[in-house]
């Protein structure tokens, strides 16, 4: 298919990532995923499909999981992103990532930031959610090397009602 | 598998949002962007102008009136999920919405964009029909009240106009008991069949039935021959598999990889089947 | 001698020690190829052939170079490298792909030109400004229909045909006359991919003032990949460097050396900057290897006490256009034919088979490789013909395999078994599925209009594969992989082996190998691996690492031990047989507070030439190879039980049970991972994935909203039973174990389908069990 030459004004993107605040210019076409890893660095969002199925580029907009590769960061003004690498505020792994330590919940890593920002968001939204809801949730991930179980395994360990156990960061409102 | 190059906008209000769509052909509209935005991504279209009408306040609300809820086409399909008011009036709505995809494609679809889209095996289409709901759009002749039963018009296709966007859809609150089935290869997964049910009963005896089918066909359909068989029926095994049969008797699906034609049509019957009973056991 | 181990003293080993890798990858700070920025670094896409076969009459590529921020457009023209396909097997065709195709496109998604631009977007806007004129050709694509007639899908190979090999051991045709009972069939399994979470990719980067080319490459044979790349493109070795990163995954689809990762470098040395190709999801479906094409027709003939007489099998693999580099299309149906009799103790077979070369994407290595389809085959029949005795399926299985006294045991296919516990893994195997209880469950939920069904899938397996191994199954290649073992002047040890990782956790369980060979606490050991500086190797695939790993890191690790104990024995006045190493400490054995740390003994080692003994080389680095002896086979059992919905055709899977015995577990917790991620990977290959090519050779499956793997929904829950039979071979008796969930657990879930739709008559033959086709498989026997 032909490509016509559009005329696309690059956009400031303002918006606040982590609790910092960054200011950058665009394209409009710029996914939000892209934004985040080319623009700002934060590379541990990955981009498994790029077409919305994989989640490995799950991010928490106003705290709510989104596909970062169906966001275009021009939609993403004004909004408050929290990536992985945003789970934790200091030199330490959150219970939640200790948690997906100690029940060997990752394996080549390349899923686990998008898996970490569901069950984040997730237990923000339900603390105490059971195991069969978050096997549920987590259906919109896909993992090639764990089969899952131990994912759950860690998610549910962690889902007592205690949200200090998901994440450092306080949840955006 | 990036995006190609586009202009875009994020209009306050709905006229602008019409205005924008008029002065540009090859624009289209987004709101989630999670059905557009994989097609970008697969270059299968390429529009010159992204008008985006998330952001438009008034597009945004879930109001219960007189017999209806009226959900305004920017309304989140996880904001369906999460609304009481949509569990209690809409019970079909509030279950049909939970198979959408997952919740995270949930966070940023709109029912809008869900209905505009009309893909043949989605959720939204099939209740908006099963709920006899009226599609309101707006565009640069004003404003326009379409029926569901005539708003999808074909596979991806529907009876907006150029330069129309849907503004809001009211949903009619139905007495008796719904029940929703589908079956898709996976959790979340385009359902391969999927069928809606609603019956009220008198004491044991069916009175007013509701019987929509959707991935069978390039739009939901509504059997009016199996509503036929249900009424003025006590909804047995028997019953429900006439009901069933007389769904699917006409019925010629388009087969692809996942599913044969075959199978969508005798998987629709037993899903319309199970439907009903179900739908009976709740009513009760 | 290469293959002689010194003896492993397990302390770490064998314990679930969580894994040191984790922290970085849940933190967001992994460094996967994708994540790599240089300055100045540009990005490559490729045009890609939409045509399954034509004759390319011209590629235009002046408006694409004409588009702003575009750097170069190359064409076939442009590049000469290709990648030659073939092994020294007598007879076999070898094919040669070029990297951007010249005159001919051979398959959907082959390589045209490539644009290289200032970002991956301007790329890909420039890539469809490219104008390829095709004429196309008629495309082959049925594998049976092709072989030795017809349409030609490549010309290097004029009928199709590869390779074909009859093998012949025993008299099977008598043994057919001979049976009481004879079963057959005719199974299909489809093409499916090894689908890692990341894509494939590579950077390169040229510096012309040392004239030194550096790769990044997600990849899992760094080593021997850049040998190749230097030798393909004409570069002097040395001067060629492979890192491979943090890698998202392989599954084997890694082990292959791609066209992009040829001319990718070259494009880097042509323009004087860095160029990156990270291929996206659509490319990895319709351009990656894919996987599994095989029909395999196998009969069994048996006894009228169930023993297996002989076994003929004919197999025909679909290899796509052409050889994979370096595994070739013999990947799939000569490994089916060579390791067909598995555990069985089976005197007497004939098998056939046939790689044939279509239109369509290369077929490579995945794990399981051609393994996979004829254990589903067999188990399948060994299920009918249990059926047709009345025997349980446990009970027949039990009287046909190798029993522990006929170790060790060399089966007509060749291989050799050293030892096992085949009799012993179904016996655990029964008694935890509880086998009669099961058959009145599921008889009492059948009159209930239930379909419960239960399938096992009996297994050995080829791992820690070296060039003994290789060959046995019929690969003639050599295999070399090295470890370096360094104990730095404070006493920590540092490794480097060539055993990437690619989510096997080799950081943890290579350590715990390290650890108890020098006798030092885990934290004192750091593995390094995926640069081609260190610890040349063939990489990771063959479910190898462990053995190889274990046993180069003990044969490193040996001379520094006996340099330990030598400077110990001499500086305490003790003799060396009188000292272990241990707790990081060298001791007398039963005086444990007369010693001196490792640590004081480094340091007298690097630093004091009057202290240590004077005959001393203060050398403590070593490396050193390992190829084992002969094959390392693992073995196992698996169960699957299954609900069938016969009116839907979907199955729950119920219940998994897993026996598995790798012999000495290095990490218990890291081999479960392997065996839960097998499983359900499995059970996408036996219900969910299909590449599916169309009439004219197009790929339909090119998204993940085609292409559907298993998602947390579909994973079942699985036991585990571990046996450890030890391996006589290897470092501490450890073997692998990475492949053994792909290889048996299809065929148990397929036999537990099929054991619920039995009895409506229905049995189905073609993986992956779709619901169309179980719906189709029980209207047909109602028909």
């Amino acid at each position: 298919m032909k490509v016509t030459q559009v005329a696309a004004e690059p956009v400031t993107v303002e918006l606040v990532v982590n609790e910092q605040r960054f200011e950058r210019q665009v394209e409009p076409r710029i996914s939000l995923a892209d934004f985040l890893r080319d623009e700002l660095r934060l590379t541990g969002t990955k981009l498994g499909c790029e077409h919305g199925v994989c989640g490995a580029c799950t991010v928490l907009l106003d705290g709510a999981a989104v596909r970062s590769c169906l966001v275009l960061a021009v939609q993403a003004i004004g909004h408050a992103i929290t990536t992985v690498e945003g789970l934790s505020s200091g030199p330490k792994l959150t219970p939640l990532q200790e948690a997906f330590h100690r029940h060997h919940a990752l394996q080549c890593g390349f899923c686990t930031a998008g898996v970490l920002m569901t069950a984040t968001a997730l237990l923000q939204r339900r603390p105490s959610a059971g195991r069969d809801e978050i096997r549920e949730e987590l259906s919109a991930n896909l993992c090639r090397c764990t089969g899952y179980q131990t994912i759950i395994d860690a998610i549910a360990e962690v889902a007592t009602g205690d949200l200090s156990a998901v994440a450092d960061t306080p949840r955006p409102d | 598998m990036k995006f190609p190059a586009f202009a875009y906008r994020a209009p306050a209000s709905v006229d602008e949002a019409v205005a924008l769509l008029a002065s540009d052909p090859q624009a289209k509209v987004v709101a989630g962007g999670q059905s557009l935005l994989p097609l970008l991504a697969l270059r299968m279209a390429q529009p010159t102008l992204l008008v985006d009408v998330s952001g438009i306040e008034e597009l945004s609300f879930i109001q219960p009136e007189d017999g209806v809820v009226k959900i305004g086409a920017a309304t989140t399909l996880s904001a369906v999920e999460d609304s009481d008011i949509v569990a209690e009036r809409l019970p079909l709505l509030s279950e049909a919405v939970r198979n959408v995809a997952h919740r995270p494609i949930r966070n940023r679809g709109t029912v809008g964009g869900s209905l505009a889209h009309a893909d043949p095996a989605a959720e939204l289409p099939a209740v908006a029909v099963a709920l006899d709901a009226t599609l309101v759009a707006r565009g640069q002749s004003g404003e326009r009240r379409i029926d569901a039963a005539a708003f999808f018009t074909g596979p991806f296709d529907t009876a907006l106009r150029d330069a129309e966007i849907l503004t809001s859809v009211e949903l009619r609150v139905r007495e008796g008991a719904w029940a929703f089935l589908e079956v898709a290869r996976r959790s979340g997964d385009f359902a391969l069949a999927m069928a809606a049910v609603g019956v009220a009963l008198d004491g044991d005896t069916c009175t007013a039935s509701t019987v929509v089918l959707q991935g069978v066909g390039p739009t939901p359909v509504r059997s009016e021959a199996a509503e036929q068989v249900l009424n003025g029926s006590v909804i047995a095994d028997d019953v429900a598999a006439q009901a069933a049969a007389a769904a699917t008797r006409d019925l010629h699906p388009t087969g692809d990889i996942h599913a044969s034609s075959d199978y969508r049509r005798r998987v629709a019957g037993t899903l319309v089947r199970r439907a009903a009973l179900e739908a009976r056991r709740r009513a009760i | 001698m290469q293959n002689v181990l010194p003896s492993l003293s397990p302390k770490l080993v064998g314990a679930r020690v969580p894994r040191v890798e984790d922290a970085r990858l849940l933190t967001g700070r992994g460094c996967y190829v994708a994540d790599i920025a240089l300055p100045g670094l540009l990005h490559a896409a490729f045009v890609r052939s939409t045509h399954a076969h034509g004759k390319v009459r011209s590629v235009d590529v002046a408006e694409a170079k004409a588009l702003s921020g575009v750097h170069a457009v190359w064409t076939g023209a442009d590049v000469q490298a290709g990648i030659p396909g073939g092994l020294q097997i007598e007879g076999m065709r070898a094919t040669t792909q070029p990297c951007l195709a010249r005159d001919r496109v051979r398959y959907v998604g082959e390589a045209v030109a490539v644009v290289v631009a200032d970002t991956r977007h301007i790329a890909e806007d420039a890539a469809a400004l490219v104008d390829v004129d095709i004429e196309p050709l008629p495309a082959v694509l049925d594998a049976e229909m092709a072989a030795g007639s017809g349409a030609v899908a490549n010309e290097d190979v004029a009928d199709n045909v590869v390779l074909a090999r009859v093998h012949e051991h025993g008299d099977a045709d008598a043994a057919f006359a001979a049976a009481a009972v004879t079963v057959s069939g005719r199974f299909r399994s489809c093409r499916t991919a090894a689908v890692p979470m990341e894509t494939r990719g590579c950077i390169a980067q040229y510096d012309w003032t040392t004239q030194h080319l550096t790769l990044w490459s997600s990849t899992q044979m760094p080593h021997f990949f850049r040998s190749m790349v230097a030798a393909f493109i004409g570069m002097p070795e040395h001067a060629v460097e492979m890192i491979a990163p943090d890698v998202g995954g392989g599954f084997g689809q890694k082990c292959h050396l791609f066209p992009e990762e040829l001319v990718v470098p070259l494009l880097a040395r042509e323009l004087g900057r860095p160029v990156k190709w990270i291929e996206d999801r659509v490319e990895n479906l319709m351009t990656g290897t894919h996987a599994k094409e095989q029909v395999n027709e196998l009969e069994l003939a048996l006894d009228a006490d169930g023993r297996i007489l002989g076994l003929r099998q004919n197999v025909v693999g679909d290899g796509g256009a052409y050889n994979c580099f370096p595994w070739t299309a013999l990947v799939e149906p000569m490994a089916a034919a060579g390791t067909v009799t598995s555990v069985y103790d089976i005197p007497s077979v004939k098998t056939r088979f046939t790689a044939v070369l279509t239109n369509k994407v290369p077929i490579g290595a995945m794990r399981g490789i051609g393994w996979q389809a004829p254990q589903i085959a067999r188990e399948s029949l060994l299920d009918q013909a249990a059926r047709t005795l009345g025997l349980s399926p446990f009970e027949l299985r039990k009287r046909n395999v190798v029993k522990p006294e006929q170790f060790p045991y060399t089966a007509a296919t060749g291989l050799r078994f050293a030892e096992g516990s085949y009799l012993e893994s179904i016996e655990a195997l029964e008694r935890a599925i509880d086998y009669d209880a099961f058959r009145e469950r599921q008889l009492r939920e059948r009159e209930r209009g239930r379909y419960l069904g239960l399938g096992t899938s009996v297994f050995n397996e080829v791992t820690g594969i070296g060039t003994v191994a290789a060959y046995q199954t019929g690969f003639p290649v050599t295999t070399h992989d090295s470890s370096t073992v360094r104990l730095e002047p404070s006493g920590k040890v540092t490794v480097f082996t060539s055993l990437t990782s690619q989510g096997q956790g080799h950081q943890t369980t290579l350590a715990q190998v390290a650890a108890d060979a020098l006798g030092v606490p885990l934290e004192d050991v750091v593995v390094r691996a995926g640069d081609t500086r260190q610890a040349y190797g063939i990489g990771t695939w063959g479910s190898r690492a462990a053995v190889i790993g274990s046993g180069s890191i003990l044969r490193a690790a040996e001379p520094i031990r006996r340099k330990l104990l030598q400077t110990a024995s001499y500086l305490l006045e003790v003799s060396e047989e009188d000292l272990v190493l241990t707790n990081g400490r060298v001791e007398v054995k039963g005086s444990p507070h007369k010693g001196m740390t490792i640590a004081e003994l480094a340091g007298v080692i690097y630093f004091a030439a009057h202290v240590r003994p004077p005959d001393l080389d203060p050398t403590l680095e070593s490396t050193a190879a390992y190829d084992p002896a002969e094959e390392v086979m693992a073995n196992g059992a698996h169960a699957a039980i299954v609900e069938v919905d016969t009116e839907t055709g979907i199955v729950a899977v119920e219940r998994f049970v897993a026996v598995e015995d790798c012999g000495t577990m290095i990490n218990p917790t890291i081999v479960e991972g392997q065996l839960r991620g097998g499983i359900t990977q499995a059970l996408g290959a036996a219900l969910l994935e299909e590449m599916v090519y169309d009439d004219e050779g197009q790929l339909l499956t090119t998204t993940f909203m085609d292409y559907l793997i298993p998602t947390a929904s579909e994973a079942p829950p699985i036991e585990i039973v571990h046996i450890e039979t030890p391996s006589k071979v290897t470092a501490g008796g450890i073997k692998g174990m990475g492949e053994s969930a792909m290889i048996a657990a299809p065929a148990a879930l397929v036999n537990a389908v099929n054991d619920a739709i039995e009895p409506l008559g229905g049995y189905v033959t073609d993986v992956p069990l779709t619901p169309d086709r179980i719906l189709a498989a029980i209207g047909a026997a109602r028909a």
